[in-house]
């Protein structure tokens, strides 16, 4: 059995659900929610900004969800300095996660890697179906660059790669697991894989293939059948 | 104290919580005001190492440990207690003689995750056996010495938590493993850890 994470989305100071990374439901005030998943014993927390801000604007809600969290957080949205990953460390957020920075800045990995620590970088890679995606640009990346970008992050330092299928994002369908077959042979370090999970089999599922961490948003946040927003998280496995 | 390279901020929360004052210390000379320190540690062993020295850290670290006021290491903390690391330059506080090593084959191995721990050479421990949540490319090799005091229940080669004297050391992280992990800090500062 691995980890299950619970992801919380802020667009400026607020969370939302997403669908396929979209704004879809308010969720409320992050700092909330994820005092909620540090009670409720959730192994970790994915806090990603998809903001086009560089997360200035809202650290007193990153300060505010690392000293009311005690679980790990990790903090993924504009990190494009090596300024910004650490002052979003001094925050007290345990891992940064990079994704658009690993095509622009590809050495800002290695810069991050080695001033905080392997343990401190997850690189994260989505995807539109099969296609390596940018969902800033809300296109696909090339393809050809997939594999070399895979390797070169892991040797210069990630140690753990985040994978992202948009496709199934919001959905709570059932997670891509060719898309994790398909790339695991690729992958030497812990891998975090968010999109569709929608329960405690779609989980397993994921840890029988190799998948370190599964991450998941909807599920945890969401109750049908009119998409009313109440934060739980299964209790499972003598976890406690 | 903050020397640059920890997370006081959540280990100040976990501590008020708990009902203790704390304060968060920038300056190596007031830490003799206080009846406890903290030294988290996360990043790479040069700058943990480069920052502990060049802020005058080190040698204000030593006489508290002289003057045996409780010292507990988080992490790179933790492994900064020791003589050196292989993931870089400089030395340690050389609180207990330990040195830290590479977890697997290379430098990208991470241990994470939630992990429970037992008493080192069979011993019972008063610590709870967690679990409690670990991040970290490098750690201190069990060797079966007297420091050893827990390792992770299912990867033995890891040292989870040190102690020498008046000095602790914990691989993981307390101030992210919820309640296990405030259990751990409240009774390092109650002083009932062994």
């Amino acid at each position: 059995m691995g980890r299950l994470a619970a992801t919380v989305v802020l667009f400026d100071e607020l969370s939302f659900i997403t669908r396929k990374y979209r704004q879809s439901i308010y969720a409320g005030e992050p700092s909330n929610i994820t005092r909620i998943f540090s009670d409720l014993w959730a192994d970790e927390l994915f806090v990603i900004n998809v903001s086009p801000d560089s997360g200035e604007a809202i650290a007193e809600t990153l300060g505010r969800i690392s000293s009311q969290t005690f679980i790990p957080i990790t903090y993924g949205g504009n990190v494009n300095s090596l300024e910004k990953a650490e002052s979003i460390a001094r925050l007290g957020f345990e891992k940064i996660l990079l994704e658009t920075a690993l095509t622009e800045n590809p050495d800002l990995a290695r810069q991050i890697a080695t001033s905080l620590g392997s343990s401190s970088l997850i690189a994260s890679f989505s995807f539109m179906g099969e296609d390596w995606f940018s969902w800033r640009d809300k296109k696909p990346l090339d393809q050809n660059l997939l594999l070399d970008i895979l390797e070169q992050v892991q040797s210069l330092g990630a140690g753990e790669i985040k994978v992202n299928a948009i496709q199934r994002d919001g959905g709570l369908a059932g997670p891509d697991l060719a898309l994790v077959k398909r790339l695991k042979e690729r992958i030497h370090v812990p891998l975090v894989y968010q999109g569709g999970v929608s329960s405690l089999v779609d989980a397993r599922r994921l840890w029988d293939l190799g998948v370190d961490c599964v991450a998941a948003s909807s599920w945890f946040m969401v109750r049908p059948p009119h998409d009313a927003i109440l934060v739980s998280f299964p209790k499972w496995g003598g976890r406690i | 104290m903050q020397a640059g390279f920890g997370n006081s901020t959540t280990i100040r929360s976990m501590l008020r919580i708990a009902g203790f004052e704390c304060e968060e210390v920038l300056d190596p000379e007031r830490l003799q005001d206080f009846s406890h320190l903290i030294l988290p540690g996360v990043g790479h062993w040069s700058r943990g190492s480069r920052l502990l020295s060049n802020g005058g850290w080190s040698a204000a670290i030593k006489e508290l440990a002289g003057n045996q006021v409780p010292i507990l290491g988080v992490c790179l903390g933790m492994q900064l207690l020791g003589l050196g690391s292989e993931e870089g330059e400089g030395s340690g506080l050389s609180l207990i003689d330990m040195e830290t090593r590479l977890v697997g084959q290379d430098a990208r191995t991470t241990n994470v995750g939630w992990k429970r721990i037992m008493g080192s050479q069979g011993t019972e421990i008063a610590i709870k056996n967690g679990p409690y949540y670990f991040t970290h490319s490098f750690a201190v090799s069990a060797s079966g010495r007297p420091f050893e005091v827990a390792h992770v229940q299912e990867q033995e080669e890891i040292v989870a938590v040190v102690n020498s004297a008046n000095v602790w050391g914990a691989q993981f992280h307390p101030e992210r493993s919820n309640s296990n992990g405030s259990d751990f800090l409240r009774a390092f500062v109650e002083g009932t850890l062994r």
